[in-house]
């Protein structure tokens, strides 16, 4: 930027920007324009083009480029940015840059760790990809693409009939969608489909981040308390502004069905497709937000009547609003910060909402033993009562539901090369060591190649699948070979075992991230947390040719305090190729193993099946050879809620 | 003690498609059934013509002097092309058919049924219009998805011709056979008798119960498209989403789908110029690689395919019973359709190992399901695969993992690309192949090759009456003609 103050005035810490309040529909008819404040990135290149997001306005119906904004264009800083405007594509640019900031930033606060794409590099936003009622991540291209498309001619809603719809244009579809990309950037192989919940996990956090999105804007809860009057105790307001979600966008119908629906397990236990579960998933959650929220605001209510219960009629007195407001936003803070803390304590593969629970309540344990405020308890109690709980878990107590810890004594620090300062630096840095080109996977890998007519076999086209193709795989001899992250797979190698692996398997390092946590007693807590996964090509469908195959992977996060100690394991096993190896060991660790081969078993038959059912519901089996579950695709999941097949 | 009688299933080879025709013989008489006669528009490997010329040849061979060539019962599955295209053929005025037999979908006093054949046929038609709309005038440069979900679109619609001939509208055999359609509501008729003596039809499929009528409707895939459709037919000349149609693609954009909206997204001022888009933008236009992505030739394909599943699903089900000796004829039957046989522990009793079974759906993935396979076919049945290549399906059609599955159970599989002379099957030039069964006799001198131990046994723990099927390895016999219709049992 241009400097015109001597001395300096050094650069503000926040970027304001607006954007619609939710979508251009409801800005029209509420006249709400909410301003978002995002880091201010300093050199931020018009597009907008930053550290962490570039926006691409590359319109490939009109084989257009539109001009980018700047928005360090002082006529823009001065204004906190544009008034956006469906006629200004410059607008659309700075809403989605805006929106993914301030996504990105919350998984940063919540999960107490710098946030960097792999490599360093940028996730793209592309506000007019394609024609059409749909938007989503493709980890292929790794980007976002938003599509744009006509308004219905016959029932538009309360848009104009014919009129340009953006989706690019709705808070709620770009926090979604960057929330996948998050969330494959943390833990890659949950997008590979390998059980009906995996999916749904992705969809679940995309939409927790979404609809909790909405209470982080104090004026527009406040505006909803407001108007709640006396039903304030109940929530009903903000179950309101929660059905609120994707109401214009056409997303969310399964959850606008779940959200405040009867607590009751049915739901969830008939549930097969992702977005029916993951809404099951999320309107637990808001469950045990209203809970909480109810709780916490019931000094408030017995304040302001003077301990009667019973409201004055008329409006609600302001500073009432504005405690109750403070209480709502606090309170939907800790609940996400619940749900995205729990990352670290994730499976790297084929993750269940049993896991997801379990590591809530394992993340959540460590930093508040006591619960003071029983959130966790009321968090576990709101899930069970919908049906979400593990199955192998002798109760639902705090004990029972922490990860088990290392049945014998593991350090990352017991192997002289494994540099743990130098470690923790640079995962602190880059949120992991390796800075692979291959990331996310890569520039053009997964993109489909222009194909002759000879390969019309009906193959799917277009977005690449979150099924890591096989030949997509991160080859483990192509890796860097690190200084850091070599010795920690040597590590694994030699440890394979305890960590439930197969110790004649390669073995790849999925990631290893710092997180710094901090505790009810306001203690630092870091942990350092290393994603090994395992690939077991003798156990994948031979009839294929490996690169076409879906990948069978084992996987196993382990999770360290800085001196090295490892403090959990979250093993998902596959059975030993050498089951006799147990017979070389003692127990504890035997028993272990033992286990792991029990499970192992009993998972792959799992997934086997699961692999069988998708097969036969999928019409396009009969017409090719390419597994079904390579075309389970987040762009093919969200074409169908939007377009009525969900 | 009734008379023995012997089964010949002949297979005629008119690429990929069904035309089998069933002749039951014993020492009274003979009873004809075909099964199907279409080809599928990419799979033909002889005119159609040729197949039911051949036909008619053999039906009148086996006819009496100065008799009409006869069919006592002719089946058509369902209404794909390769199931029924022969039927439009004029031959068939020819040929004199004691019955005719469909699926109730086509049965105009039956509400339900209707509703659905409508509802798929309305549904093929539109999608063809979509597809020609979306692709543009010219059909070399669709994309291969588009393609691809036409041939579904084609399969499904059309027909008009061999459906009337089939329902006796306009167009007849011989004489106007009656039209019996399946399954009866009445569970009782739809055990259907024959003439012979022990030789009865079993009618399992197509499911009628409410849920299984839902899933043969045309999928939500296909109804959402109606939108864009409606939006079409108002405009002629326009795209889908309301855009006219150039019909060639922009150079530099290869857009193979994509036709530009009517007029611009935005004001012109907000388009960069093509000569100030620097190179850095060029490489990341390129690294994106933006003109295929989730277009609507994809959700065209997967509408055509679910399409075809829906139709597929409306085939009639039949088990022939040979005096135990059973025949399994399921059509096209997907996942749905054999859900509903094999969760019904009768009917699984009557799959349960056949002597022969007609592989569904030229052998594709969904057709035949696993525990029909691993649990109820047992060992040594024959298996006819009417199969020839398509190349848009040739790396999934037949499933190599069925195949197998029907290797390790000792499946003599009698494929049309390639005939085998293996005892109890004849092959005659290339136009058909046949296998000839005979029911259980105490002749073990006379078992089929094959592992020995593995296969008898099994089959003589099946549901009673059922005998081992004992290939007579013969060329089959003029009987005497029969006259006889099946009488409803």
């Amino acid at each position: 930027m241009v400097v015109r103050n001597r001395p300096d005035v050094p650069l503000p810490d926040r970027r304001r920007l607006q954007v619609f309040g939710f979508d251009p529909m409801s800005t029209r008819l509420g006249g709400r324009v909410l301003t978002i404040d995002v880091p201010f990135e300093r050199d931020l290149r018009p597009g907008p083009w930053g550290d962490l997001i570039q926006v691409v306005d590359y319109d490939p119906a009109h084989d257009a480029w539109y001009s980018s904004i700047d928005l360090d264009d002082p006529a823009v800083l001065a204004r906190g940015g544009l008034l956006p405007s469906e006629r200004d594509p410059r607008t659309h640019q700075q809403v989605v840059y805006a929106v993914a900031m301030s996504v990105i930033e919350r998984f940063e606060r919540f999960g107490g760790k710098r946030f960097r794409w792999r490599g360093g590099r940028q996730l793209r936003l592309v506000p007019h990809a394609f024609e059409g009622r749909n938007a989503y991540f493709d980890p292929g291209r790794r980007a976002v693409l938003f599509g744009y498309f006509r308004a219905d001619e016959l029932d538009p809603g309360a848009n104009l009939p014919g009129q340009m719809i953006f989706t690019c244009l709705s808070v709620d579809i770009i926090a979604h969608e960057v929330t996948h990309a998050i969330v494959h950037r943390l833990r890659r192989y949950l997008s590979e489909p390998t059980n009906s919940d995996v999916l749904a996990w992705h969809e679940a956090c995309a939409d927790l981040m979404a609809l909790f999105h909405h209470f982080v804007f104090p004026d527009v809860v406040a505006e909803a308390i407001a108007d709640s009057r006396g039903e304030l105790e109940q929530g009903s307001a903000l179950l309101d502004l929660a059905l609120e979600f994707g109401e214009s966008t056409g997303r969310g119908r399964a959850l606008r069905s779940a959200i405040g629906s009867p607590r009751t397990p049915e739901a969830f236990l008939s549930a097969t497709e992702p977005h029916a579960r993951g809404a099951c998933f999320v309107a637990a959650v808001f469950d045990a937000y209203l809970d909480s929220y109810r709780a916490r605001i019931a000094d408030l209510r017995r304040l302001a009547t003077g301990g009667t219960g019973v409201l004055p009629p008329g409006a609600l007195p302001l500073d009432l609003v504005a405690r109750v407001t403070e209480e709502a936003v606090k309170n939907a803070d800790r609940l996400l910060g619940m749900v995205v803390r729990a990352f670290d304590f994730m499976p790297v593969v084929d993750v269940t909402f049993g896991d997801v629970l379990r590591a809530i309540v394992t993340a959540d344990r460590a930093l508040f033993p006591d619960d003071g405020r029983a959130l966790r308890a009321q968090l576990v109690e709101a899930l069970r009562r919908r049906g979400i709980h593990p199955t192998n878990v002798s109760s639902l107590s705090d004990e029972a539901l922490t990860w088990p810890r290392p049945v014998t004594r593991l350090s990352l620090a017991s192997e002289p090369d494994v540099d743990l300062a130098g470690l923790i630096l640079a995962a602190t840095r880059h949120l992991d060591i390796e800075a692979e080109p291959e990331d996310m996977g890569g520039d053009l890998r997964g993109v489909p190649p222009a194909r002759g007519p000879a390969e019309a076999t009906g193959g799917v086209p277009g977005p690449t699948a979150g099924v890591t193709p096989a030949d997509a795989d991160p080859e483990l001899d192509d890796l860097p070979d690190h200084s850091i992250g070599a010795p920690l797979r040597a590590w694994a190698a030699k440890h394979a075992l305890e960590l439930g692996l197969a110790p004649e398997v390669p073995i790849e390092l999925a990631g290893v991230h710092v997180s710094y946590l901090q505790a009810a007693d306001h203690q630092p807590r870091p942990v350092v947390v290393a994603q090994f996964a395992q690939r077991r090509k003798d156990l994948e469908d031979q009839s294929l040719p490996p690169r076409r195959r879906v990948a069978i992977r084992a996987g196993t996060t382990v999770i360290a305090r800085v001196d090295g100690r490892v403090e959990y394991l979250v093993p998902k096993p596959l059975p030993f190729p050498d089951p006799a190896v147990v017979d070389r060991l003692h127990d504890p660790l035997a028993g272990f193993v033992r286990t792991c081969h029990r499970i192992g078993v009993r998972r792959l038959a799992q997934m086997r099946e699961w692999t069988a059912r998708v097969e036969a519901t999928d019409p396009l089996s009969a017409w090719t050879s390419q597994p079904a579950l390579q075309r389970l695709t987040f762009a093919r999941l969200h074409s169908d809620e939007l377009t009525g097949q969900g | 003690m009734d008379p023995t009688a012997t089964v010949t299933v002949r297979m005629y080879h008119v690429g990929f498609g069904d035309a089998f025709l069933v002749t039951v013989r014993n020492d009274s008489g003979a009873w004809r059934m075909l099964v199907d006669c279409g080809v599928h528009s990419q799979g033909q490997v002889r005119p159609m013509a040729e197949v039911v010329s051949a036909i008619v040849a053999d039906l009148t061979a086996q006819a009496p002097p100065g008799e009409p060539p006869r069919l006592d019962v002719l089946v058509a599955t369902h209404r794909h092309a390769d199931h029924i295209s022969g039927f439009a053929l004029d031959a068939w005025q020819a040929v004199a058919v004691g019955e005719v037999w469909l699926a109730f979908v086509h049965d105009e006093t039956d509400p339900d049924g209707i509703a659905v054949s409508r509802a798929q046929e309305r549904a093929a038609t539109q999608l063809r219009e979509l597809i020609a709309a979306v692709g543009g005038p010219r059909r070399s440069e669709w994309a291969p998805e588009l393609l691809g979900a036409d041939a579904f679109a084609v399969n499904s619609s059309g027909n008009a011709a061999a459906m009337q001939r089939l329902l006796g509208k306009g167009l007849s055999f011989q004489n106007t056979p009656p039209v019996r359609f399946l399954p009866d509501r009445d569970p009782a008729r739809n055990v259907i008798d024959t003439d012979l003596p022990g030789v009865r039809v079993h009618v399992l499929g197509p499911p009628r119960d409410a849920e299984h009528l839902r899933r043969m409707d045309p999928p939500a895939s296909v109804a959402w498209l109606h939108l864009h459709l409606a939006a079409l037919s108002r405009e002629p000349g326009r795209g889908p989403l309301g855009a006219p149609r150039s019909g060639s693609a922009t150079p530099g954009n290869g857009a193979l789908d994509q036709a530009p909206p009517d007029g611009p997204l935005f004001h012109p001022a907000y388009v960069v110029p093509a000569d100030q888009v620097g190179p850095e933008l060029d490489r990341m236009r390129v690294s994106l690689n933006l003109r295929r992505t989730a277009d609507e030739s994809e959700a065209l394909l997967a509408a055509g395919a679910a399409l075809e599943n829906a139709v597929n699903n409306t085939s009639v089900f039949l088990v022939l019973d040979v005096q135990g000796t059973r025949l399994v004829f399921p059509g096209d039957a997907q996942q749905g359709g054999w859900e509903h046989v094999l969760d019904d522990p009768a009917s699984r009793a009557l799959v349960t190992h056949p002597a022969f079974y007609k592989i569904g759906h030229h052998g594709s993935h969904n057709a035949t399901p696993r525990p029909f396979v691993e649990e109820e076919l047992g060992e040594g049945a024959y298996a006819m695969l009417p199969w020839a290549l398509v190349r848009r399906w040739q790396d999934s059609i037949p499933k190599a993992t069925l195949m197998a599955a029907l290797a390790e159970h000792n499946t003599q599989v009698i494929r049309m690309d390639a005939p085998v002379r293996i005892p109890g099957v004849t092959v005659h030039e290339d136009m058909w192949s046949e296998v000839t069964l005979s029911p259980a006799q105490p002749s073990p001198a006379a078992a089929p090759p094959g592992p020995p131990a593995a296969r008898r046994p099994a089959r003589g723990r099946t549901v009673a009456g059922a005998g081992a099927a004992v290939p007579a390895g013969r060329e089959p016999a003029q009987d005497a003609p029969t006259t006889a219709a099946p009488s409803a049992g």
